[in-house]
């Protein structure tokens, strides 16, 4: 399936191409995992019960990346709380070629930071002990930043992760950055302004990763995959470790690929200017109207499901403060979140099906559902009438909607449904390239992506406890991770 | 159901000293901080039978000796720090940094926060498998 879409976008653009269009050079989400950008959807140091009574414990989320060109490249690592997507820690890393850099976030005692085995370089320093590690902040929502939604530590617990490649480096720069007997020198005056930036190319991407939410003491370990962004830029994008840019609103030219059933849309010329955002081309590729995903709430295997609905170009269309959004969502922010109503449909494992509405506990005073948060947690619970948990059952997300049903398993259509003229992202005019029949269609006027920009995942527990194997026991707790699947609805 | 329970003679369990005296707050948390990091110290020598020795007597009526092992990953822990213990009473909760080994990083050191009872001059962790 992958690699006939991969194959489809490959031959619309070189369609394109002859056509003299220009949409090589243009931003796509790489179904094959490599890319310029890579949004990983979550993390969490959130504690959770172990199953066995009296101990909670911490889940770590361990990240990697892997530089899979022979080329060396700088790339801009962000870290962003879940309420808001303000950041708690920037930071520019330098990976040799064929290099992987991978990091722990741990918690701390009020909140949350990381800390690395691995030698290439980072500017500035990450700790390399894990009792004292590089602590995330809350400089992006205290004082004059205070966004009401919370200025504690304990925001930066929960969130999800960016990394930006800035570029590919060359010179002095690659030298020291390059290992040499499995460490590289990391000279920081070859890392930083003048030298960094004057030594920095365009990228060429080839980054893949994978972020593992473990928690060893209750026996559970989720692996999942960023999503990949490819042709994200055609210039260099080094800016300095202190300065929160590149943003995912740097893409550029300002051109998306966006393939929908048999049709591949390019879409040049997204404006930058209102109503147009410079982080459209982006929302653009990430356009859903529906995610699907199962629940398993079996009590003979004592299952939870836990999904994570992450959306990361929400903050570059809601402010701090009451109001609509400046587009495509429908709120800002304010100290209860910024809400965009959803429609949950479930259904299980027999075709019985139950529309949702005022499902998420505790219900909103309209009676419809809705996510307010930038990365979500839905956390299915069984039976209906039970008590409303304290943290989502999996994961321990504090940033958490619940859906309690009768169902013990089955599958869920989670919509964005049009909401006035939010949840529809409307562009320039596409060219679309029709895979099937190999034509290709006039540009249009406008094209219409409907849904939201939206990643994630579901989480599945299976902890049977312990079996008897023979004489012996056996534990068997298992934890399952699996990608959403989506729908893309575009009208011209 | 913990507090009270007579000492068993379950396989594992020897029978352990009571401490002198744990009325003062400070007394109640220097025994727990000494013997959570014990219990921990054991684990991590994989002294299971020793370890289990600290469950309180009704946590070793629920959990058996074999059911205990099951339930504790062995050999992924290198290192044991008590942070932090407070008591309400004579229950207290020990919050300890423990560090593990994943195959994607060595050296990971995370909370866990244990439940501990102290009964007849000694201090128990309360643990209930699953």
């Amino acid at each position: 399936m992958n690699t006939f879409k991969q194959k489809s976008l490959y031959a619309a653009l070189a369609g394109l191409g002859a056509l003299g269009a220009t949409g090589a050079e243009a931003v796509s989400v790489n179904q094959n995992g490599l890319g310029q950008v890579l949004i990983y959807p979550y993390y969490t140091v959130r504690t959770v019960p172990t199953g066995i009574a009296g101990t909670d414990a911490a889940y770590n989320s361990l990240l990697s990346v892997v530089n899979s060109t022979g080329s060396a490249k700088a790339v801009k690592v962000r870290f962003l709380e879940g309420k808001n997507s303000r950041e708690v820690l920037d930071f520019n890393l330098y990976l040799s070629a064929k290099d992987v850099w991978t990091t722990a976030i741990i918690p701390t005692t009020d909140g949350a930071g990381i800390f690395t085995a691995d030698k290439s370089c980072t500017i500035p320093k990450v700790s390399s002990s894990s009792a004292s590690p590089t602590t995330f902040v809350n400089f992006a929502f205290t004082g004059s930043n205070d966004d009401k939604g919370g200025t504690s530590l304990d925001r930066t617990r929960e969130g999800y992760a960016e990394i930006i490649e800035m570029g590919d480096v060359t010179g002095s720069t690659a030298v020291t950055a390059t290992h040499a007997s499995g460490v590289p020198a990391c000279s920081e005056s070859l890392l930083i302004a003048p030298v960094a930036p004057a030594n920095t190319v365009a990228g060429t991407g080839g980054l893949f990763g994978s972020m593992t939410l473990v928690n060893v003491l209750k026996g559970e370990d989720f692996g999942v995959d960023p999503t990949a962004l490819d042709g994200f830029s055609t210039t260099p994008l080094w800016f300095d470790a202190g300065d929160i840019r590149p943003t995912l609103a740097f893409v550029n030219p300002k051109t998306s690929v966006v393939v929908s059933g048999f049709n591949v849309y390019v879409t040049p010329n997204w404006p930058t200017l209102a109503p147009g955002n410079p982080v459209d081309p982006v929302s653009a590729v990430l356009m859903h109207n529906h995610v699907y995903n199962e629940f398993v709430l079996d009590v003979s295997t004592r299952s939870g499901t836990d999904w994570v609905v992450t959306f990361p170009t929400k903050r570059e269309y809601v402010f701090a403060g009451s109001g609509v959004a400046q587009k495509l969502f429908e709120n800002n922010f304010t100290a209860s979140g910024s809400c965009d109503t959803v429609v949950l449909t479930q259904f299980d494992r027999e075709e019985r099906t139950i529309v949702s509405q005022g499902t998420f506990s505790p219900p909103p005073p309209t009676l419809t559902d809705s996510l307010c948060w930038e990365a979500n947690v839905i956390s299915y619970v069984y039976p209906a009438s039970s008590a409303t948990p304290a943290q989502s059952t999996v994961l321990g997300s504090k940033n958490f909607s619940t859906v309690k049903t009768d169902f013990v398993n089955g599958w869920v259509d989670l919509a964005f449904p049009l909401v006035g003229t939010r949840h529809q992202l409307v562009g320039p005019g596409s060219t679309v390239f029709n895979t099937a029949l190999g034509t290709v269609a006039p540009a249009t006027t406008t094209t219409s992506f409907n849904g939201l920009p939206v990643i994630g995942f579901a989480a599945i527990t299976f902890e049977n406890g312990q079996l008897s194997l023979g004489p012996g026991l056996l534990q068997s707790n298992y934890g399952g991770n699996f990608n959403h699947k989506t729908t893309t609805s575009v009208a011209p | 159901m913990l507090a009270g329970c007579a000492s068993t003679t379950q396989p594992g369990v020897t029978a352990a000293a009571p401490a002198s005296s744990v009325t003062s707050p400070e007394a109640k948390q220097d025994l727990v901080r000494r013997r959570a990091l014990s219990r921990w110290d054991l684990l991590i020598k994989d002294d299971m039978d020793a370890a289990y020795a600290y469950l309180s007597p009704g946590s070793r009526e629920t959990t058996p000796l074999e059911k205990f092992k099951k339930n504790f990953r062995r050999g992924a822990f290198r290192e044991a720090r008590v942070d932090t213990i407070t008591c309400d009473g004579d229950a207290c909760v020990a919050r300890i940094y423990v560090t593990y080994d994943h195959p994607k990083m060595k050296g990971i050191t995370t909370p866990v926060a244990e439940s501990w009872i102290i009964d007849g001059g000694q201090a128990w962790l309360v643990y209930g498998g699953s």
